[in-house]
């Protein structure tokens, strides 16, 4: 059963392993490049800045690594799109397209059970997806730390390092394999799944994640004064460069987490009454009215040693959705016309 | 000596689509070692039937067992003993022959190569061939071998010679009853084509508005069926022991099929053997519950308009 769910989808992973050679082949080279690029800005004379004396050249640096950037988005958004759109194509193969070409109608008179073939197809295309993305998932990381495409704690680094999208494809590929016991159409499979599926890492992302990691509070400076990173990366004053700044805002001197939003409300009007009294108006007007009204800036961020937890626990929550719905399968497929 | 279980019994099985019964009230008992026919137009819920056996489709209703086992939630062991061939008779397109075959060797225990071999080289298929390439009928051979080669105790076959040429039909039915004879197994199979049904089965069941109207061998259907007519008036009453299955009324004669329990006596009635084909037509056309089942059904009782 393991060789006939591999020789099924056999020539569509052969596909998507050229599709993943040619992309990690891209990465390979980018990442040379900009790595090149940035090593030469980061240096002396420039060091991530623009010293005087030498404007000309840390501007023509700069234009190197911005044109060596410009692709950055695109290929950030093909190697993000990989992993959901590969597990779907993936789990279409393995049930929907098996129902509407009837051919379960052979499998499951063999002298097999269902919840044989159904565990059969999952693991042999789970561990297909395994081998076609652990290596993307090593050359994206790489790729972005060299590239500084962004803090890979950050919404938007995150996607790309790590086994994020090895996790995205596993769960599309299970979740599309559900549903496809429904739908039983390849094309509504694709079309329903792939929809879900986005929804779902979408809601992860922006609603799940940022609960996954404890938040470090830290007071920053009056003004928000950036400073050149060797890493590459630029951060508000007090908060790590290579930092996910979740939130930031006014509390009350001595206070050690956020305050609520009315409260912020609060103080902030207070904040401006001052400022538009006689006293804000006066020279260091607005650190007097700081001063009076006892407040002080502060930041909310998780700190880049979170990354790993942070990928571990989202990871976690992939695995247990994917979990519940592969048993939902299980149980379905004992009692589906075929 | 215990007598063999039967090979099928069924009990008030029933499926229904939404609010359509595709197969209703079914009770039935298939002896081991007999080829069944089964029989019946259209929409008379005979691939039903054989789904509900292949452990494909859940009954809505009513029990099977295959064996004397319940087949309804069939364990491997029950499925190595029962082939199944699908009227559309799915096969990976993608797949060479060759493959095709080890596919089957890989999901069955018994599966016997040579068998599988002998019967592809007699039809001169050659496994390096892709399914997608094969005729009609060479891939309904191949789906045919996928199931003989499992070496089953029970064939269900739905329409296993459907839409193919007389040559590729008599070539299925030649290597289906060789694999027959060699093993002893038992078949049941659907078809619509009657001349099949008198050369290679020995037991008849069919089935019209989903569901059974006959279901006994052949050789005691032919026996206990007679044709009889008679000139308008010389017969008003059907003989003694006779029980009418279909009755055809025109201006001159009176002629109906009726199944006989007693030996009919001469009473002006003029009595012939029928074929196999008209006993099922008469059966199909009447759509009825079998006399033997339904006592009720006596051409003297009904009413004549």
């Amino acid at each position: 059963m393991t060789w006939t769910a591999w020789r099924r989808a056999r020539s569509v992973v052969f596909a998507m392993a050229v599709v993943i050679v040619a992309v990690v082949a891209v990465l390979l080279l980018m990442g040379v490049h900009q790595q090149l690029v940035w090593s030469e800005y980061l240096r002396r004379p420039c060091r991530g800045g623009f010293p005087t004396g030498h404007l000309d050249y840390c501007e023509r640096a700069v234009a190197q690594v911005s044109n060596a950037s410009r692709y950055n988005t695109l290929i950030v958004f093909v190697v993000i799109a990989l992993g959901p759109l590969f597990g779907v194509v993936l789990g279409v193969i393995a049930v929907a397209q098996e129902i509407e070409r009837r051919t379960v109608r052979l499998s499951w008179t063999q002298s097999q059970s269902r919840q044989k073939w159904l565990a059969s197809s999952f693991l042999v295309n789970i561990a297909t997806l395994v081998v076609l993305f652990v290596p993307l998932c090593l050359v994206a990381t790489w790729w972005n730390r060299v590239a500084h495409y962004a803090p890979r704690i950050r919404l938007n680094g995150f996607p790309i390092t790590g086994f994020s999208i090895l996790f995205m494809s596993i769960f599309a590929f299970v979740l599309v394999g559900t549903v496809g016991m429904f739908v039983r159409k390849s094309g509504w499979t694709f079309a329903v799944g792939f929809v879900v599926a986005i929804a779902c890492i979408y809601a992860v992302e922006y609603y799940v994640r940022p609960d996954l990691a404890p938040t470090t509070f830290v007071k920053v400076g009056t003004s928000s004064v950036e400073l050149g990173s060797a890493s590459g990366f630029y951060g508000s004053n007090g908060v790590p460069p290579n930092a996910w700044e979740k939130s930031n805002g006014i509390a009350l001197v001595g206070s050690r987490s956020a305050p609520s939003a009315a409260t912020m409300n609060t103080l902030s009007r207070r904040l401006s009454d001052c400022y538009a009294s006689p006293m804000g108006k006066e020279k260091n007007g607005d650190n007097d009215c700081i001063h009076k009204t006892n407040i002080e800036f502060f930041a909310l961020y998780v700190p880049d040693s979170e990354y790993w937890t942070v990928q571990l626990r989202e990871g976690s929550i992939y695995a247990g959705i994917t979990l519940l719905l592969a048993g939902a399968g299980f149980l379905t497929v004992r009692r589906m016309l075929a | 000596m215990t007598e063999a279980p039967a090979v099928l019994e069924a009990a008030g099985l029933g499926r229904r689509y939404r609010r359509t019964w595709a197969l209703s009230d079914c009770t039935l008992s298939i002896p081991q070692g007999r080829v069944v026919a089964l029989v019946g137009p259209n929409g008379a819920g005979k691939s039903t039937l054989l789904r509900i056996a292949a452990g494909l489709t859940p009954p809505t209703t009513g029990s099977l067992s295959l064996f004397g086992t319940n087949a309804l939630n069939p364990t491997p062991s029950l499925k190595s003993r029962v082939g199944f061939l699908d009227q559309e008779r799915p096969l990976y397109s993608s797949f060479r022959v060759s493959e095709i075959l080890h596919f089957g060797q890989s999901s069955n225990p018994s599966w016997n190569m040579t068998v599988a071999h002998e019967h592809l080289d007699r039809l001169n298929i050659s496994l390096r061939s892709r399914v997608s390439k094969l005729s009609g009928g060479q891939q309904a051979q191949v789906a045919l071998t996928v199931c003989l080669a499992k070496e089953p105790e029970l064939l269900l076959l739905d329409e296993p010679a459907a839409a193919l040429d007389p040559v590729a039909r008599e070539d299925l039915l030649r290597l289906l009853m060789r694999q027959v004879a060699d093993s002893g197994s038992s078949v049941i199979l659907s078809t619509h084509s009657l001349s099949d049904v008198a050369a290679i089965c020995d037991y008849v069941v069919v089935l019209a508005r989903s569901r059974v109207v006959l279901a006994d061998d052949i050789e005691f259907v032919l026996e206990s069926h007679r044709l009889i007519s008679s000139l308008r008036g010389d017969a008003t009453v059907l003989p003694d022991g006779a029980i009418a299955v279909d009755e055809r009324n025109s201006a001159r004669q009176t002629a109906a099929l009726v199944r006989v329990e007693l030996p009919l006596n001469e009473t002006g009635w003029k009595i012939e053997q029928p074929t196999l084909e008209e006993i099922v037509m008469a059966y199909l056309r009447a759509g009825i519950a079998s006399p033997l089942e339904s006592d009720e059904v006596r051409f003297e009782n009904r009413e004549r308009t």
